[in-house]
C-alpha cells in the first residue's frame, strides 16, 4: 500500500465523517451519536410476586372460612356467629387487600410516578418468569411483540400478536385497549422488541406494562401453557 | 482468470456494478438510521455505545466508496475500504449464523422482518469480495488505468 492509497483512504474516511455528522445533525430522523444501554432491573419482580402470592393466600383463606361457615346456616346462633365472622373477615380481608394493593401500588408506582412526572409516562417494569406466570394465571393480557410468522410458530396461550415492527399499523388496536389494565410484553429471549413495545405503550398512556425478558424461549422451556 | 481481470471493459463493468451495489445498499440505511442501529444491535457483537456511531457513518462510507468506484476516482483506496467492509460484513454474518441468531441481515433493507436471508447474503458478500480483491490486485499492478478517468 503506497502513500497515495493511504491518502485516498484517509480522504474517504474524512469525507464520510464530515457528511455523516452534518447529515445526522440536520436530519429530522437523527439519532444520538452515542446510544444508551438498556438496563434491565428485576428488583421489583420478586417483591411484586411475593405480594401477589400473599394476596392469593388471603383470598384462599377467606374462601375456605366462608365455606366452613355455610354448614351452620340452620342454627340461628351459629348464623349470628357467622355473620359476625363474615363481617370481621370482610373487614380484615378488605384491609389486607387494601394494604397489599397499596404495597403493590407503592412498589409499582414509586419510581413510576416520579418517572411519569419527569417523562410523561409510567416506566414499564422488568419481570422474570415466575412473576410472568403468576400474571398469566391471573388472566392478564400478554402481548407478543414478535413478527406474525414467529407468533404463528408458537406463542404464550391467549397472547395477542402486535408486531413491534408494524407498530404504526397496530396503533389503533392498542388505542382500543383499556389503559389502566395490566399488560405483559414479550418476544423471544434474545430480542429487544418487547422492551421497545412496552415503552411505546407506556408513552401511549398505558400505566401497568410489564416486560417479560425471558420471553417465548423461557416460557416454552418451562413447559407453560402455549399455543 | 488473469485475462478476465486485465480486460478493460470487464474491469470497468465490475467496478460500476460493485459501486452500484454499495450505493443501493446505503440509501435505505441513510434514510432510517434508527432502524439500522436496531439491526446492528441485533448482531450483539458491539458495545451499545458504538452502535449509533456505526449506524450513522457506515451507510455514508458505503455510499461514498460506491460512488468513487463507479466514477473511477480514488479506486485503490475505495477498493481497499470496500474489501475491508466486506470482510467485516462476512464475519458479522457468519458469527450470527454460528450463534443461531434469527436476525435480519440489514444488508439492503432495514426492515427487521426480512429474516432468513443471512446465508444468501454471506455468499453474495464472498463473491463481491472475490471481485474487489482481484480488482485491487490488478489496480496495484497498474493494469487498472482508471485513476484519472470518470468512467
Amino acid at each position: 500500500m503506497n502513500k497515495r492509497t493511504l491518502l485516498q483512504i484517509g480522504g474517504i474516511l474524512l469525507l464520510t465523517l464530515l457528511i455523516g455528522v452534518f447529515y445526522n445533525i440536520t436530519n429530522p430522523n437523527r439519532i444520538p451519536f452515542f446510544g444508551e444501554e438498556k438496563v434491565v432491573d428485576f428488583t421489583q419482580s420478586d417483591s411484586l410476586l411475593n405480594a401477589l402470592r400473599i394476596q392469593d393466600s388471603i383470598q384462599r383463606a377467606a374462601d375456605s372460612i366462608k365455606n366452613l361457615s355455610s354448614h351452620r346456616e340452620d342454627s340461628l346462633r351459629l348464623l349470628n356467629e357467622k355473620r359476625m365472622q363474615d363481617s370481621i373477615l370482610a373487614k380484615n380481608k378488605s384491609d389486607s387487600l387494601k394494604r397489599i394493593q397499596d404495597s403493590l401500588t407503592a412498589l409499582n408506582g414509586k419510581d413510576s410516578v416520579k418517572n411519569a412526572e419527569l417523562k410523561d409516562y409510567v416506566k414499564p417494569v422488568d419481570i422474570k418468569l415466575d412473576f410472568a406466570k403468576a400474571l398469566f394465571d391471573k388472566k392478564y393480557r400478554f402481548i407478543d411483540a414478535r413478527d406474525a410468522s414467529d407468533y404463528n410458530a408458537g406463542h404464550i396461550q391467549g397472547a395477542m400478536n402486535i408486531p413491534f415492527h408494524d407498530f404504526d399499523k397496530y396503533k389503533d388496536v392498542l388505542e382500543g385497549l383499556p389503559k389502566d389494565q395490566v399488560y405483559v410484553t414479550y418476544c423471544s429471549a434474545a430480542c429487544d422488541v418487547s422492551i421497545d413495545m412496552a415503552y411505546a405503550m407506556a408513552k401511549m398512556g398505558f400505566k401497568k406494562v410489564y416486560i417479560f425478558h425471558g420471553g417465548w424461549d423461557e416460557w416454552k422451556e418451562a413447559g407453560y401453557p402455549a399455543n | 482468470m488473469k485475462k478476465i481481470f486485465e480486460n478493460k471493459y470487464f474491469v470497468i463493468s465490475a467496478r460500476i456494478i460493485l459501486g452500484a451495489i454499495f450505493v443501493y445498499a446505503s440509501l435505505e440505511k441513510i434514510a432510517n438510521p434508527q432502524a439500522f442501529a436496531d439491526i446492528i444491535n441485533n448482531y450483539r457483537v458491539l458495545p451499545v455505545q458504538l452502535v449509533n456511531p456505526l449506524a450513522v457513518f457506515l451507510p455514508w462510507l458505503e455510499l461514498i466508496t460506491g460512488l468513487f468506484l463507479m466514477t473511477g476516482k480514488w479506486v485503490k483506496g475505495s477498493l481497499l475500504i470496500y474489501s475491508t467492509l466486506l470482510v467485516i460484513f462476512i464475519i458479522a454474518l457468519s458469527q450470527a449464523l454460528i450463534r443461531g441468531l434469527d436476525i435480519s441481515c440489514g444488508c439492503f433493507s432495514v426492515d427487521p422482518s426480512t429474516t432468513s436471508n443471512v446465508w444468501l447474503r454471506t455468499i453474495e458478500d464472498l463473491i463481491m469480495l472475490f471481485f474487489s480483491v482481484n480488482l485491487y490486485r490488478y489496480s496495484i499492478r497498474g493494469n487498472l488505468k482508471t485513476e484519472k478517468s470518470i468512467i
